[in-house]
């Protein structure tokens, strides 16, 4: 990988020799291995040294992009060059804000020198002990674990400078019996020896184990306990539909209209914060600006959407520093997302519900069918419960929900204080801190065979 | 650089590798999208680097760079052999390759206008006369408009001989508008929904599109969903249009084919298959006139090309033959453990990927008559098109599709407009409803440049070609 100082005087060469008015360089350097096992082996194993170099131009209010992988003096003297002749023959972005000049973000701790040493046959070991504990359970387990170094720098020609280095390790394990059934279980952390890959498999085999032979039972409202990968996956999609300025500029998101209106129960609140290192910290966005904590919804209440320069200009706000890459143009997103915590362990919310499911986690869930209600679907997986009077009785075969989530979590009856991480299922910097949550007549809507 | 890779394949042989190949990928791709007449994004990657891929002690080792010089395509060679030792040390297991044919060869995409030689302002002109077309209608808020052009120079080498380049071209784009009024908000997108159709082609097939013509239209039709009728839920005859009948292909046939995930490759991420081995040839997967192949040879697809990432030639695969599962995708390792030899789906999303198991053009074989035929024989049902939101389970069974819009079918003609259709069911109960599918004159490969497998992800672009099809008591709506 290319180290602080080289990144640094590539950036600032660059941009000293750029013709454009304004010019805006982002660089993504990364070097990412993954083990990836199944059936109990390893039958993938994968490492990628590689940069992403984005390159964004104003000539006017004339705007051009272009990014690269090639992270040397001519490769992005060519990506600048070429963003300021896609500039110079486009119409003007009568929006366009101007680039930001941003001080000094906070140093944030986000590397591990542990992550960014570990070699394939510690991987592979790691793996080995997940394996060895599947197999005194009589199960097969299959999985990945990802260990991702990574600097993130951003530098503009208004004298933003910020550099961030960052690392993770990433387990998940997934135990599977004869007949199909599943458990899994994940873990996250900067630093990959917090990851105890027997801890991980044992929950999984235990999941798998609890599992086995499900009844089938007839779809309807019905309380559900959401574990915390169950609520991250949820989040997911409010992030992509809901949480960012542009979608509720565009009258996509649930908060279009609604800002200060209640909108889910009073025992609800979202918020990004950048700098919280319960999560992952990232202290900058791919403008350069610091992030600030945002209250998304607070005590059910709609609070606001996080933003980028161009959509704070929009609103007459400052922005808070979400902007996501200018090649993409998705707009703003949180990064860092957290759900508060509340006063219950898991085990209280499982005895307080008379007849309900615990959900360990969710598959393909979808949240376009009606984003302003947010009216999401998707399946259960890797473990789905009874519980009758508060009490775990039996696996139940799989289901299919399709909920409003402003309705659902309008009706949450209870949140835990522990909550785990998880990273972001779509890639990238990022992670969502959730607790187990119960909600009450959660709607299920179909059934599977298995 | 063939000289590289061909030397470091060399050298992992002679270091004790039962296997090795290199590919170095050079890729460009250009985004433009335009929203209410502004350019929102003007955008062009590249990216440029080599993988090297090796069989060492039974077992996969990768790495891959974006150096490639001739010390460092050494280094990730030796980088590949470690990691594929590191692999052998966790069970047992040995990775068979089937036998095939060294092939020294190239291929490319035929093209009759470069899209990366088109001026930028010929592009815009498109996009800008769609954005005016849709807004049009004054409830017609967000009027978007987007095209995309990719171009992917690959070299493949392997130990085995193989000399291979390959120049895949591929062009397409789309429009959608979004009708706001009262809270509601309605998307109605044309050629295809999610930035439309793509074609390996050049820029004569994002002309052909002719994306202006159909502006107003898409923009009055989204404005007419404000006020449409909800879609009613019931058991009814459903009649699918090609767009929303790609993705159904997409889902419930294309993925759950892929052997790689029929064998739990993917297991703990995307989900396994329920065409488990025992079931082909056997499984009754649909009706008697549900004939559906793996086609990556069909002209213009989008998962057409010369030869797969592992040197495999292009090829047509049976994968339902009236209505009997009879086919896979697979790839050199997979297809030995059912006795075969891999039919050349082994895709990799660039340097930096390994190749998987991917869908190349899933195509369900046309029937007879026009769309107009098959709604004049429908007494009652509901017309359906153009998707809006997807779900499926892990084993590929049971489904739920959101989209755009409907229309009531009564005595043969088209009725209400529907908003917000839904429809659900489980794979083989539904193919085996289908009792009519339209013909040649209505069969289109449908071009979707977004389908994601593997950890870390990935990408392929796949194609696939249907013609509107009728399916009996199919359950509409979603169960209150």
């Amino acid at each position: 990988m290319i180290g602080r100082d080289e990144l640094t005087a590539l950036l600032t060469d660059a941009l000293a020799n750029s013709p454009a008015d304004e010019t805006e360089l982002v660089a993504y350097t990364h070097q990412t291995s993954l083990t990836r096992f199944a059936n109990s082996v390893i039958h993938q194993n994968v490492r990628e040294d590689n940069n992403y170099l984005i390159a964004r131009v104003a000539v006017g209010k004339r705007i051009g992009v272009t990014s690269t992988n090639r992270a040397d003096k001519e490769g992005l003297g060519k990506a600048i060059e070429r963003a300021t002749e896609i500039a110079k023959q486009s119409p003007e972005q009568h929006d366009y804000p101007g680039l930001p000049k941003a001080g000094p973000a906070p140093e944030v701790v986000a590397h591990s020198a542990v992550t960014a040493a570990m070699t394939p046959a510690e991987r592979a070991d790691a793996v080995g002990k997940a394996v060895d504990v599947a197999k005194a359970a009589d199960l097969t387990i299959s999985g990945a674990y990802r260990v991702a170094n990574i600097s993130l720098a951003v530098a503009n020609s208004k004298g933003t400078r910020q550099h961030y280095d960052a690392s993770d390790g990433f387990l998940s394990v997934f135990a599977m019996d004869d007949d199909g059934i599943s458990g899994s279980s994940t873990a996250y952390a900067v630093g990959v020896d917090d990851i105890d890959p027997e801890a991980v498999a044992t929950i999984a085999v235990d999941k798998c184990k609890a599992a086995a032979n499900p009844v089938a039972i007839e779809p309807g409202p019905i309380d559900v306990v959401l574990e915390p990968r169950a609520t991250s996956e949820i989040m997911e999609w409010l992030n992509f539909t809901a949480f960012g300025a542009k979608q509720v500029q565009e009258g996509q998101s649930f908060m279009t209209g609604r800002i200060g209106e209640k909108v889910m129960g009073d025992n609800v609140t979202i918020y990004d914060d950048g700098l919280d290192t319960a999560g992952i910290p990232i202290p900058f966005d791919y403008e350069g600006v610091p992030k600030r904590r945002v209250a998304i919804v607070e005590n059910g209440i709609a609070k606001g959407p996080v933003y980028d320069s161009q959509t704070a200009a929009k609103d007459g706000v400052e922005s808070t520093g979400h902007a996501g890459m200018a090649s993409f143009r998705a707009g703003p997103g949180p990064s860092n997302l957290f759900i508060a915590a509340g006063d219950s362990t898991a085990e209280d919310l499982v005895k307080s519900v008379k007849r309900g499911l615990l959900i360990t986690r969710f598959h393909y869930i979808n949240g376009l069918l009606d984003t302003r209600k947010a009216l999401f679907t998707g399946m259960t997986r890797d473990g789905t419960f009874l519980i009758e009077d508060g009490k775990i009785t039996t696996a139940v075969k799989n289901l299919r929900f399709t909920d409003s989530m402003l309705r659902a979590y309008s009706n949450v009856d209870g949140v835990s204080r522990d909550r785990e991480t998880a990273g972001r299922n779509w890639g990238g910097i990022g992670s969502v801190t959730a607790p187990t949550m119960l909600i009450r007549d959660f709607k299920f809507t179909g059934s599977t065979e298995f | 650089m063939k000289e590289l890779l061909k030397a470091a394949v060399e050298s992992l042989r002679a270091k004790g590798a039962e296997y090795a190949d290199a590919r170095c990928v050079r890729s460009l791709s250009e985004i433009l999208v335009m929203k209410n007449g502004e350019l929102e994004t003007a955008s062009v990657t590249d990216s440029e680097g080599f993988g090297i891929r090796v069989l060492n002690s039974g077992a996969w080792g990768f790495s891959s760079s974006s150096i490639a010089t001739p010390e460092n395509v050494s280094e990730v060679a030796g980088q590949a052999f470690e990691i594929a030792r590191a692999s052998a040390r966790v069970g047992k297991q040995k990775v068979l390759l089937d036998g095939q044919d060294a092939v020294v060869d190239t291929y490319e995409t035929p093209v009759e206008e470069d899209p990366f030689a088109v001026p930028l302002d010929d592009k815009l002109g498109i996009l800008s006369a769609s954005c005016a077309g849709m807004s049009k209608t004054p409830q017609v808020k967000i009027a978007t408009a987007s095209m995309m052009n990719f171009r992917t120079e690959k070299l493949f080498v392997s130990s085995e001989g193989s000399e291979i380049e390959q120049t895949i071209t591929e062009a397409g784009g789309g429009i959608a508008a979004t009708a706001m009024a009262g809270g509601e908000r309605q998307t109605r997108s044309y050629p295809a929904s999610f930035r439309g159709d793509y074609s390996t082609a050049g820029f004569e097939f994002t002309r052909g599109l002719d994306l202006a013509a159909h502006a107003e239209k898409t923009g009055r039709e989204a404005s007419k969903l404000l006020t449409a009728e909800e879609c009613p839920s019931r058991k009814t005859t459903l009649i699918i249009g090609g767009t929303q009948l790609a993705l159904q292909v997409h889902e419930s046939c294309g993925h759950p084919i892929e052997l790689d995930r029929v064998f739990g490759t993917e297991a703990s991420y995307a989900g396994t298959s329920f065409l488990t081995v025992d079931k082909l040839g056997d499984l009754k997967y649909g009706s008697d006139i549900v004939n559906i192949v793996a086609d990556a040879t069909s002209p213009g697809g989008l998962g057409t090309f010369g030869y797969d990432d592992e040197g495999v030639p292009a090829q047509c695969s049976e994968i339902v033959t009236e209505g009997v599962f009879t086919g896979y995708i697979m790839s050199r390792e997979t297809a030995p453990k059912i006795g075969l030899r891999s039919n050349g789906t082994m895709r990799a999303d660039g340097w930096n990927r390994i190749p998987l198991v991917r869908m190349t053009n899933i195509n369900v074989l046309p029937g007879e008559g026009t769309l107009e035929d098959l709604i004049a024989d429908t007494k009652e049902g509901i017309f359906i098109d153009s998707n809006k939101s997807w779900s499926i389970d892990q084993r590929r069974l049971n489904f739920q599709f959101g989209c755009e819009i409907a229309w009531e079918i009564k005595d043969g003609r088209l009725g209400r407009m529907y908003k917000n259709p839904v429809y659900t069911g489980i794979t083989p109960e539904f193919w085996g409803s289908c009792d009519a599918i339209t013909g040649p004159e209505e069969w289109h490969i449908w071009g979707i440049p977004s389908c994601g497998k593997g950890e870390p992800g990935q990408v392929a672009h796949v194609g696939h070609g249907v013609s509107p099809s009728r399916f009996r008591n199919v359950e509409v709506g979603v169960r209150k």
